[in-house]
């Protein structure tokens, strides 16, 4: 659920202005049929008001663009159903694939560098970084330009509005990267149909009010886009990297400086005795943090959970080739085979968020 | 019919390539364009009798972007 929260505000803060950036000229240049004739019933109206006004009849209000809002909602919502068809179908390419922790670790750190790319692109940094970019197949933008041009009613934003799939923008395409991450066809769906709904207030409003973004606002909301896309990128690869148990990872790094501390919340579960571990997996991540365990002897380690619905469910030890879903309430059992002295053992959820150790003493 | 290639300076992404593109629907003597947002190039294959180089790079310049022979 987390996820899909996410992905709405991601789509709601900077997806939405990224998306206007790329798209709203296609919007904009379907629109202009209907921009012309409002203009000129615009001219129309105010001429007869002005007549009245001489006249001493009760001025007409003038509504600003009533027309414009239902072609504005008609790109949307075929965007929206567009791109929730391509998170399904992205959600089961990656359930084909299907996604253990080490390929989903590899797939997290690949899609941060794809978005750390493409936020050093945006900064302009090298041109080099432009290839982080994908280009759609000149066949498919003619087609869309073409048809951008000879606009016509309501059929051509609904048409424009489902063809923007091919050109996402920056984050729509992390956030496609992320939907394969899903390995589930529904999964991917819902992430995408969040992540595009978040998108369509900010789409709606600017559109609505000013149709086609000032030079001098576009570059001020590119630079913004380009932070928030370098930090979930970095997000992202920290990600990766603590759910392949790196120690590189600042999560892991965290810890480690963190490890000498008192966890309170450790009290919610039984004492560990050493050979039989106890860990609470919470709304809010696990608890203790660090496990100590013998060397000696095998291990068995009981995960619980009350009342747990976040990934802290999805449990995964990767050097153990472990992966759990856990229940919602309850106590799942693993077994930790012998270990040599001073072996630490990392755990997370699946997407490396939430993360613990556990330390085999002498 | 000629085919000549060009550096455009200005693209900050692919829907700018597909801008710059339009120029083919500007003037009547362009055959086709093909923008490159990563190569920052367009090639653009026109009928000299027709259209002249200045009014090709008016044209970009007119959607915002700087051409210039490469």
């Amino acid at each position: 659920m987390n996820q899909f929260i996410v992905a709405f505000i991601t789509g709601l803060t900077t997806g939405g202005l990224s998306c206007l950036a790329v798209q709203g000229g296609l919007l904009a240049s379907s629109l202009e049929q209907q921009l012309e004739q409002q203009l000129d019933l615009q001219i129309e109206q105010e001429i007869a008001a002005r007549r009245a006004h001489r006249s001493g009849k009760k001025r007409n209000r003038i509504l600003a663009h009533p027309r414009l809002a239902l072609p504005i909602l008609l790109f949307l919502m075929a965007k929206l159903a567009a791109y929730t068809l391509l998170g399904f179908l992205l959600g089961a390419l990656g359930s084909v694939l299907q996604l253990n922790s080490v390929t989903r670790a590899i797939l997290l750190v690949a899609v941060g560098i794809f978005m750390v790319g493409n936020a050093l692109r945006m900064f302009n940094v090298h041109p080099f970084f432009r290839y982080f970019a994908v280009e759609p197949p000149k066949f498919i933008t003619r087609y869309i330009r073409r048809k951008a041009k000879n606009g016509e009613s309501f059929f051509a934003p609904l048409f424009l509005g489902a063809l923007t799939v091919f050109i996402p923008c920056g984050v729509t395409q992390a956030m496609m990267a992320v939907a394969i991450g899903t390995g589930s066809a529904l999964q991917g769906a819902v992430l995408m149909f969040a992540f595009i709904l978040g998108t369509s207030p900010v789409f709606f409003v600017v559109a609505y009010l000013a149709m086609q973004l000032g030079a001098r606002m576009e570059k001020w909301f590119m630079r913004f886009v380009a932070v928030a896309i370098l930090v979930l990128g970095l997000v992202s690869v920290n990600s990766g990297l603590t759910l392949a148990g790196s120690p590189l990872s600042v999560t892991n790094m965290i810890q480690a400086a963190k490890a000498s501390q008192p966890d309170l919340a450790s009290a919610s579960v039984p004492q560990s005795d050493g050979v039989t571990l106890y860990l609470s997996a919470g709304n809010s991540g696990y608890s203790p943090r660090v496990l100590h365990a013998r060397s000696d002897t095998p291990i068995t380690l009981n995960v619980v959970t009350n009342r747990t619905y976040s990934c802290a469910r999805a449990f995964v030890i990767p050097i153990l080739g472990v992966e759990k879903l856990l229940p919602a309430s309850g106590t799942e059992t693993i077994s930790i085979p012998v270990q040599t002295a001073g072996t630490v053992m990392r755990f997370s959820c699946s997407m490396g968020m939430y993360t613990g150790e556990i330390v085999f003493d002498q | 019919m000629v085919r000549k290639t060009y550096c455009v300076e200005g693209m900050h992404c692919s829907n700018c390539a597909m801008n710059i593109e339009g120029i083919e629907d500007d003037l009547p003597g362009i055959k086709q364009v093909s923008a490159s947002y990563q190569k920052g190039q367009m090639v653009v294959e026109f009928d000299e009798a027709k259209v002249s180089e200045a009014q090709i790079l008016a044209a970009v310049e007119k959607r915002g972007y700087q051409a210039f022979p490469a």
